[in-house]
């Protein structure tokens, strides 16, 4: 057995029983007519159709057996009928009416061709010539040739052709992963059932698309992180890619970061500028304050030393702020600058002498009341350079008592301070310095007098207060209870006040005052001083010529005579009674005052001096005359007494 | 206070004042509620302890 012919592909072998052998049978169309309508085609891939449009293989035979008596079958390159265009290029028998045309399709062949029946044109097709073998380049919107595609490229729409491009999103080199790695343990993609799975932590949410194939991976709020958080002035150790490290020494953020080659912490933030300094917590206590916060001061009440509370990089504590230093003595300018109602507490002005045995007026502003005993109040002056009392005082006041037994026996120094208003409704502080011959016990007593004139409300004497006075000088204070006013009624003289009293001896006829009892011995004082409140402050210091203008509205003294001491005036009438002169007083006087004068030397015609008038500003001297002639008056003084 | 004698004076018979002797002095004691001397004159006459002596009237020429 001979094989004649390699087979083409699609063609089938035929074997011929009469001499044994296969032979190939081309690709073979049998074409008949039908009438002058088309011709009839079939085999080859086609069945019996009219007029097929048939695809040829280059560089393959087809064979085109005819049998269409008067329709002499053509290829042509152009259609249309008569004999023209014939293609003749590779082909046998081109336009038989009846037998095999033979047509061995050219590689340079065009790619259309027809088919005509030279007499009809009815009767024709078209005839394409394709290549054996197909590239993607064929296509006219391809461009495989400009850029040569490389393995893994794929083909993209670059805007106006497809072309060879990398498998992703965009440029760049294409990245394939076989593997997937966390932390120490590797998913490899080594099987066709190998499955990655993502589980949510919390604080997230996984969701997959699977019309879009997008699987997304969202917080759903929080942190939930895994990563470290570490507040040092040292970095961590041994830190985790994504670990984050606050630096307390600089206020610094770092992230540790791991590219793969190389690991190092990264400062992800910058400081910014120093904010303003908020409110600071400040406590006072004898005891730390609890969950004290960076700043925090703390004034601690037992031991009066200022701390602050600091926190720096690596611990905190209490720091004290202020070193104190030794305490000093206190001073008076804190205190109430005229907060001392009585007037020449300090016994500095001795206006009517400086010994007084009997009830009056003693030093300036203080009456002595005695009765039935023998009392003795004298001024005293302290040895120069004494430090038993502070602030050096000048004078203070001695009371010697020394005979006393009676039941209405009585010796006590007050002073009435002006106003029955003052401290009303009020505690006070009497404070005083003072020291007796012995141990003794005094009284000190509150007295509200409402004075005199229409129908005053009777005088109230408040709770006394007792003090048992040492040898030594020492000063004392005793709280009052000044009682209210409220309801009381006022005399209509204007001579109301409140008086502080000192009792030193009281008979058993003395009532509220018998705790005294009748007492002998020598006291003294120094420093007098009543305040509001319940608190003794330093004794207040004024000077001489406040205490003595303070004095003043309620005694003072002075001269009648011009120049000092001589009031000289002449008379031509020689009246009885003459005109002798005005005297103003140096200040004004709570009230009209009494005035008592002295001392007047009389001369020439004159016979007595009196008092004119007394206006309360001032007086008028009248001098009685035994004739006309001059007349005058020598050495005289006045007292002019407006206490209460 | 020791009032050992007391008269009123006046002045043209007015009223002007209180000449008193207290405690040893000649004293010129105004006639007003506010002064303590003419309060305790006007106490001891009302209590009896004391007799103002006749007025004194000055008469100015």
């Amino acid at each position: 057995m001979a094989i004649t012919k390699r087979a083409d592909k699609g063609s089938t072998l035929t074997h011929n029983e009469l001499d044994g052998n296969f032979t190939h049978l081309e690709k073979k169309f049998t074409i008949t007519n039908s009438g002058s309508g088309a011709y009839v085609f079939s085999g080859g891939g086609t069945s019996s159709d009219s007029n097929p449009t048939l695809y040829l293989q280059r560089g393959e035979t087809y064979t085109f057996a005819v049998n269409a008596t008067g329709h002499p079958f053509y290829i042509k390159t152009v259609s249309g009928t008569g004999t023209g265009n014939a293609y003749n290029d590779g082909t046998s028998n081109n336009g038989v009416e009846v037998g095999d045309i033979e047509f061995t399709v050219q590689h340079d062949a065009p790619d259309i061709l027809y088919y005509n029946c030279s007499a009809h044109s009815s009767m024709a097709g078209t005839i394409h010539v394709v290549k054996a073998n197909y590239s993607i380049d064929d296509l006219s919107d391809v461009d495989t040739t400009t850029t040569a595609p490389t393995s893994g490229q794929v083909l993209k729409w670059d805007g106006s052709k497809w072309a060879p491009a990398v498998d992703n999103s965009g440029s760049g080199s294409s990245n394939t992963f076989s593997n997937i790695a966390v932390g120490g343990d590797t998913v490899g993609a080594d099987s066709t059932t190998d499955t990655v799975t993502f589980v949510a932590g919390s604080n997230m949410t996984i969701t997959a698309n699977t019309t879009s194939d997008t699987i997304t991976f969202a917080s759903s709020g929080g942190g939930g992180g895994a990563a470290s958080i570490t507040s040092s002035n040292t970095a961590p150790n041994s830190p985790s890619a994504g670990d984050l490290w606050w630096y307390t020494t600089d206020g610094e953020l770092y992230f540790y970061y791991d590219d793969g080659d190389s690991q190092q912490w990264i400062q992800v933030t910058t400081p910014g500028p120093q904010g303003p300094t908020g409110s600071v917590s400040v406590t006072t206590a004898n005891t730390t304050p609890s969950n004290p916060s960076d700043g925090e001061l703390w004034w601690n009440t037992n031991t009066n030393k200022l701390y602050i509370y600091y926190v720096d990089t690596d611990s905190s504590q209490w720091v004290q702020a202020t070193t104190p230093g030794t305490a000093g003595t206190n001073g008076t300018d804190g205190a109430t600058p005229g907060r001392n109602k009585f007037i020449n507490g300090n016994f500095d002005v001795w206006q009517r002498g400086t010994s007084f045995t009997a009830t009056g007026y003693t030093a300036d502003r203080w009456k002595l009341n005695v009765s039935g005993s023998s009392s003795t109040l004298t001024q005293q002056e302290f040895t120069l350079g004494q430090t038993d009392v502070p602030n050096n005082p000048k004078y203070y006041l001695r009371l010697v008592n020394t005979t006393n037994s009676g039941a209405g026996d009585f010796v006590y120094f007050e002073q009435r301070i002006e106003d029955v208003r003052t401290f009303q409704g009020e505690t006070v502080t009497v404070s005083f310095w003072a020291k007796a011959d012995a141990a003794k016990t005094i009284h000190v007593e509150p007295y509200q007098n409402y004075g005199t004139g229409g129908s005053p409300s009777t005088a109230v004497a408040g709770a006394d207060q007792s003090v048992t006075l040492s040898t030594s000088w020492t000063k004392y204070t005793v709280n009052l209870s000044v009682a209210s006013i409220t309801g009381k009624t006022l005399g209509s003289d204007n001579n109301d006040y409140l008086s502080i009293l000192f009792w030193m001896d009281a008979g058993s006829n003395l009532g509220d005052r018998v705790a005294t009892g009748n007492q002998s011995g020598t006291f003294e004082f120094s420093q007098i001083q009543i305040e509001s409140g319940s608190s003794a402050t330093d004794f207040e210091q004024k000077t001489l010529d406040e205490t003595y203008s303070d004095c003043l509205r309620y005694f003072q003294k002075g001269n009648t005579g011009e120049g000092g001491t001589r009031n000289r005036h002449y008379s031509s009438i020689g009246s009885s009674i003459c005109f002798g002169g005005t005297i103003s007083f140096k200040s004004y006087m709570r009230a009209q005052p009494t005035i008592t004068l002295s001392s007047h030397t009389l001369y020439g015609t004159a016979t007595s001096v009196g008092l004119q008038y007394n206006s309360g500003i001032g007086f008028a001297i009248k001098i009685g005359t035994s004739g006309a002639g001059t007349y005058y008056t020598d050495g005289g003084t006045y007292d002019a007494d407006a206490e209460l | 206070m020791n009032i050992t004698s007391a008269y009123i004076e006046q002045l043209n018979g007015i009223d002007q004042q209180i000449v008193a002797e207290i405690d040893g002095k000649a004293v010129f004691v105004p006639l007003v509620g506010g002064n303590r001397h003419y309060r305790e004159i006007m106490d001891q006459v009302e209590a009896g302890t004391l007799v103002l002596a006749n007025t004194v009237n000055i008469v100015e020429e």
